[in-house]
């Protein structure tokens, strides 16, 4: 017979760290906090809007759900993760942050974000930047051309766009190839000396997922599954996201 | 009552060996005392006293005058550089041992050829007392008449206290110790505080301005798996900083903590004076940076104004805390007695915490959990009773 634990006092209102402890591996130890603040001194966001994680943790647990999911410190955070890194209990702030921002209303979240976000959705690069696959083809074609005659020991360098059966399937933010070309190329080269057989891919090669950032899921999912799919299509062993 | 003289081994000479050890031969049992360094006496024996005009009761001294105890006892017999390789029979115990590799440690100039030139240096080279001094000969070697051990010995019960280890700040590489030379654990620091006699900063051998001790290093960390309290490290550190506040009332304090652990019966008085003197943080710093001339530079969270503020520090302290020993799993499968979840020796029997799983086996001192030098001794000074107890001789 299983034992039933006893319940003290009447049902708790459920608050957001509820719900946000529902979705998370063991919780995401979200009750174990010792208030130590290592989270907090290790936080590039501390401070910010007068907010830390140790405090934005405490006033989860306090059930301050109001403050939580409107506190635009929840846009500073940098999702690094150094404060699990840091916190003896391994608490998982981010994810906490993370749902915060997914109760913002869509529109109110931040503009560049937000923008980022609905641009790559408007093609099939999934690039924030909007640049479109002839155009991604069309400078990496040119980049390696002029590296190859300028760099003879280069000369063999490859930088293949949906070559079919390549064992790594490599993805880029879609920043360089508009604003600092040349540095696509160190990445090439040590792939090329390494005698790595990889490609690019027409489909999905941006590799910033703003929509993560801005916390919309079904966004994110479908620029996450348009990029494997492709890896997927093109026969390639590992997904290298170099995000 | 058993008139034929029993004997027991004690594995493990620091504090709580060496208590039980002396316990057990002043109820007339003969005592195999076997340690697996150079020196008797353990951590304990490498502290410095903490008095400030007063004795701040840290309890270092007792550990010296045990060492001396023990050594003046005939019925303990001590076998230094030696370990327990394997146990056979049921009570009574064959105990075989061997050499554990362990030699004096070199004798640097200090030292020259006996005590005399720098008493403290020297005792810090050769184990750390001048009590030590016996068991070695002119020339820095063993004295192998005072600590060669034979093949095996004859025993009626075996005691376990081989302690701890002090957490390795390595496994918490954001604090850099090893590569910021100036961030060092409380263990450097009492050993220094031993040898020189005062607070030095390793880097240039100065004496620090501005002085930090961080808390709770290792210990109540779910990601290391160590989720206790070590008790020893906070009665330590404000102690071991009230002194050298005492000694140089110009120097500046804090102390980062997340709780401070309440261990005498006068804590409150204790406490009270410590705040006066130092500035408590309630929050733990995690990078550790070094400045041009040696400094350390680290952020922490103000809590009061809610901003993060950058300090820079002489010298960091990192109150490193109790872990289980690393002998621990290789002993525990020898014995036959098993480790609890958090790595110390299962004590089953909740109201004797010495006995383990095993008859005429026992536990002493931070083999079992982690506990202060007084807490050790008491272990030690129960363990003993059990012993005398199923020897039949209380
Ligand atoms: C930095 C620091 C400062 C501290 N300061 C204080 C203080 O001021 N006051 C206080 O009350 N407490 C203090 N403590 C706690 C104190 O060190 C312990 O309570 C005490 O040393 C425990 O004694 P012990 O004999 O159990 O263990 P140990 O001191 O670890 O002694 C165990 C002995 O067993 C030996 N041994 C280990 N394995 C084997 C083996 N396989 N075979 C044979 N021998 C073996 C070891 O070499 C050692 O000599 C401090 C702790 C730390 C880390
Ligand atoms: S580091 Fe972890 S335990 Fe410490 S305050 Fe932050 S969340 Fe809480
Ligand atoms: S993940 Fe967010 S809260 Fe955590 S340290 Fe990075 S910025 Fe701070
Ligand atoms: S402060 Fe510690 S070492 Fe010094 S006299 Fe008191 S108990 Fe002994
Ligand atoms: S004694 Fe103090 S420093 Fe040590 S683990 Fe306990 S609370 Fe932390």
């Amino acid at each position: 017979m299983s034992e039933e634990a006893i319940k003290l006092g009447g049902k708790k209102k459920s608050t957001f760290m509820d719900k946000v402890k529902e979705l998370l591996p063991e919780g995401g130890n979200l009750n174990l906090c010792l208030t130590c603040g290592a989270c907090s001194s290790g936080c590039p966001a501390t401070g910010l809007e007068g907010m830390d994680p140790r405090k934005f943790l405490r006033m989860a647990a306090l059930g301050m759900d109001e403050e939580i999911t409107t506190s635009p410190w929840v846009w500073m955070c940098t999702m690094c993760q150094r404060c699990i890194y840091v916190c003896p209990m391994k608490i998982d702030i981010p994810q906490l942050v993370y749902n915060a921002r997914a109760a913002w209303p869509r529109e109110k979240r931040p503009k560049g974000i937000l923008g980022s976000c609905d641009m790559a959705l408007r093609n099939e690069s999934g690039s924030a930047m909007g640049t479109s696959p002839d155009d991604f083809r069309f400078v990496v074609e040119d980049v390696l051309e002029e590296y190859r005659e300028a760099q003879p020991e280069f000369a063999e360098m490859q930088a293949p766009i949906d070559k079919q059966g390549a064992e790594f399937f490599l993805n880029q933010n879609s920043r360089e190839p508009v604003t600092e070309p040349d540095e696509l190329v160190p990445l090439w080269k040590i792939l090329h000396l390494a005698g790595i057989d990889w490609t690019y891919g027409s489909k999905g090669w941006g590799g910033e997922n703003y929509c993560m950032f801005l916390a919309d899921d079904d966004a994110w999912k479908h620029l996450a599954t348009n990029t494997v799919q492709h890896a997927d299509e093109l026969g390639c062993k590992v997904y290298l996201n170099t995000e | 009552m058993n008139s034929q003289t029993k004997k027991v081994m004690v594995i493990g000479g620091g504090i709580a060996g060496m208590t039980a050890a002396w316990e057990l031969a002043r109820a007339g049992v003969e005592v195999a005392l076997v340690e697996k360094a150079a020196f008797l006496g353990g951590y304990s024996i490498q502290y410095a006293c903490k008095a400030t005009d007063q004795c701040q009761q840290c309890g270092a001294c007792g550990v010296e005058k045990m060492l001396a105890n023990v050594i003046g006892e005939p019925r303990i017999r001590v076998y230094l550089a030696a370990e327990a390789a394997a146990v056979a029979g049921d009570g009574p115990f064959t105990v075989t041992l061997r050499a554990s590799g362990n030699q004096p440690e070199a004798i640097d100039a200090a030292c020259g050829k006996g005590y005399e030139k720098d008493p403290a240096a020297c005792a810090a080279a050769r184990g750390y007392s001048i009590h030590n001094a016996v068991f070695y000969k002119a020339d820095g070697g063993f004295d192998p008449r005072r600590v060669a051990a034979p093949e095996s010995v004859e025993v009626d019960a075996v005691v376990v206290a081989t302690g701890f280890v002090p957490f390795n700040p390595d496994e918490k590489p954001t604090y850099r110790y090893r590569q910021v030379a100036n961030v060092v654990t409380g263990l450097d620091l009492e050993r220094a505080k031993r040898v020189y006699g005062d607070v030095r900063r390793p880097s240039d051998g100065a004496l620090p301005k501005k002085m930090a001790f961080i808390q709770c290093v290792g210990s109540r960390d779910e990601r290391l798996g160590h989720l206790w309290c070590s008790q020893a490290c906070c009665p330590y550190a404000l102690r071991s900083a009230l002194a050298t506040r005492f000694k140089h009332p110009e120097l500046d304090i804090t102390v980062f903590y997340m709780d401070i652990q309440n261990t005498t019966n006068s804590f409150d008085t204790f406490y009270e004076q410590c705040r006066q003197s130092m500035r408590f943080v309630r929050t733990i710093p995690v990078d550790m940076y070094e400045t041009e001339d040696g400094g350390v530079r680290t952020r922490f969270m103000a809590e009061e104004d809610g901003l993060p503020v950058e300090e820079i520090f002489d010298l960091v302290v990192l109150s490193v805390g109790i872990m289980p020993g690393n002998d621990n799993p290789a002993l525990a499968e020898m014995l036959g007695i098993g480790l609890g979840a958090e790595g110390f020796f299962a004590r089953p029997d909740l109201l004797n915490t010495s006995a383990t799983v095993r008859n005429g086996l026992f536990v002493a001192g931070t083999a079992g959990g982690p506990m202060t030098i007084s807490g050790s001794m008491a272990s030690a000074g129960q363990s003993a009773a059990a012993v005398l107890q199923y020897l039949g001789r209380a």
